[in-house]
């Protein structure tokens, strides 16, 4: 085979990895990135960098790690060039919480837990179920939102997390009965 | 640490991973919650699994299609990005791209007509505040938003590149939104309106005859009053939100109730079981709407929060519990003036009790 053909064939594969791990990997950019809007465009050049760059991974090692680190160059990267400076965790720490995401990434269920959350945010009250789409669809911050709803942004922020937690216990019942 | 306070560990670190998401904690407070994840593993997971629902929340967005009119357009979903064929594709792409922001030209800068003028002089741009005065102005923002102001107005431009906003202080607006441009928004101590592609006005009713009641040199409105022209808007108020459509007049009176707290005092009930290292506010309310608490620790960040409970009587209750410190509350109920108590001092093995009064509506 030639190489244009071989380069192809490995970039499919690196789009393959991606897309099996884009949960992952939108999760632990997300983590880095805070803007959803930069997360998009960070996700893109991280899928791209990780294609580059295939011939230099060792396909004997697990490809989280590997990934995180390339999403991590990325992310930092399009952060500068944006003049953002957020707050950011540990290192090491983002890497231990991409451990953790590595068991949803190799669990196969990604699709069947979309599903589940999809059904599950149907069940919430309304003034919930507005506060999800508020935050998650229309991706205003909770500060915004707390000004549009007249509340504090610390309440906002424990009713978001009560929020979370139900949905957790309800995707959590769907999928063991399922 | 036994399993439930392992659990209630994490429902109360669970808002600072949220703050940390938004981009809103300080450098001290990340610092911490580093530690906190780099020596607990239920933190961790839980932390892992907040991030894997966020990326499936705004996955489900897209598939759904619920992004608003006027966001930003989305990047083409990653599913696609499996042939090589994407690379022609997106190179090609990108050539579009980049003659049409060549043909689109920059976004414009806000422009006043009329009697508006900047009140502190300088530049129209974000930021400033706005008058009209004598005689009508107007405010066209993203080349797309023409905003009249009645004489009287007072707004600040805010908002962003195709979305658009104005906080309205004083007096009255009327908007033409072209559709498909991007949306704006109105912002006023009462209450919010949101649009994408529409006229409407939107006018701050002052207490009596239109005499303007001042604080401070800012007028304080009791009423917002929303006519829809054409098209739809959505109206937030008091918590909720209304969809007004063409021909509707709605008046959003604001809530003129008070909450009054009695004195606070303290009983002792000891530290054994339950009052173990924690301490709680309580109260009792004679007669009076359902509310809302919100407990913020002496850094602004969120402790709890909770809602009152009906007693069999008629009457309210409430009932925090809180690890000893200082905290400051705020009391919510629709239709009140909210109520905040500051500097509350909990104390281990002891009730803070604070009955509240409800009156004026």
């Amino acid at each position: 085979m030639d190489s244009n053909g071989d380069t192809g064939l490995l970039r499919e594969e690196a789009f393959r990895h991606v897309i099996a791990h884009r949960s992952m990997l939108m999760a632990y950019v997300r983590a880095i990135v805070h803007d959803p809007g930069l997360v998009e465009d960070t996700l893109s050049d991280v899928s791209v960098a990780i294609a580059q760059s295939w011939e230099r991974y060792d396909t004997s090692l697990p490809f989280g790690p590997w990934a995180r680190g390339v999403a991590r160059r990325v992310a930092l990267s399009n952060l500068r060039e944006h003049g953002k400076h957020p707050v950011l965790l540990d290192a090491e720490v983002l890497e231990a919480v991409g451990v953790e995401m590595d068991a949803y990434a190799d669990s196969g269920e990604g699709e069947r837990r979309k599903q589940a959350l999809d059904r599950c945010i149907e069940q919430l009250s309304d003034p919930n179920k507005e506060l999800i789409r508020m935050r998650y669809l229309m991706n205003r911050t909770t500060r915004e939102i707390a000004q549009t709803v007249r509340r504090t942004a610390g309440s906002l922020y424990v009713t978001f997390s009560r929020i979370h937690k139900t949905l957790r216990d309800c995707v959590r019942r769907r999928l063991e009965t399922a | 640490m036994s399993d439930e306070d392992r659990r209630q560990h994490v429902d109360t670190v669970r808002p600072v991973m949220l703050r940390y998401l938004d981009g809103d904690l300080s450098q001290d407070d990340a610092a911490e919650l580093s530690e906190s994840l780099r020596h607990r593993a239920d933190l961790r997971r839980e932390f892992a699994e907040l991030l894997y629902e966020h990326a499936l929340l705004a996955e489900l967005s897209k598939e759904k299609e619920w992004a608003p009119s006027g966001s930003v357009a989305r990047i083409p979903f990653l599913g696609r990005l499996v042939s090589v064929r994407f690379w022609l594709a997106a190179a090609v792409a990108l050539a579009v791209l980049a003659g049409w922001l060549l043909l689109r030209g920059s976004y414009p800068p806000p422009e006043i007509t009329g009697s508006a003028r900047v009140l502190d002089g300088g530049t129209v741009q974000r930021g400033v505040l706005l008058a009209a005065e004598g005689t009508p102005g107007g405010l066209v923002l993203g080349g797309y938003c023409r905003v009249e102001m009645a004489p009287g107005t007072r707004l600040q431009i805010e908002g962003s590149e195709r979305s658009e906003q104005v906080y309205l202080t004083a007096g009255k607006v009327v908007c033409d939104v072209d559709a498909g441009k991007g949306g704006l928004t109105i912002r006023t101590d009462l209450g919010t309106v949101h649009v994408s592609g529409t006229r409407f006005s939107v006018e701050l009713l002052a207490e009596q005859g239109g005499r303007e009641m001042m604080t401070k040199g800012k007028a304080i409105a009791v009423a917002m009053a929303v006519t829809v022209m054409a098209g739809s808007v959505e109206v937030d108020f008091d918590g909720g939100r209304e969809l007004l459509v063409a021909g509707a007049t709605r008046v959003f009176a604001a809530g003129k109730g008070r909450i009054e707290a009695g004195k606070p005092s303290y009983q002792m009930h000891g530290e054994e079981g339950e009052w173990k290292g924690r301490g709680r506010i309580v109260g009792m309310v004679r007669k009076g709407p359902r509310f809302e608490i919100t407990v913020t620790d002496a850094f602004g960040r969120a402790a709890k929060e909770v809602e009152s409970e009906s007693l069999e009587d008629g009457k309210k209750a409430y009932e925090v519990w809180l690890a000893p410190g200082r905290y400051n509350v705020r009391i919510d109920a629709k239709g009140y003036k909210p109520l905040d108590l500051k500097n509350l001092q909990v104390k281990s093995g002891t009730d803070l009790r604070i009955d509240l009064e409800f009156s004026g509506r």
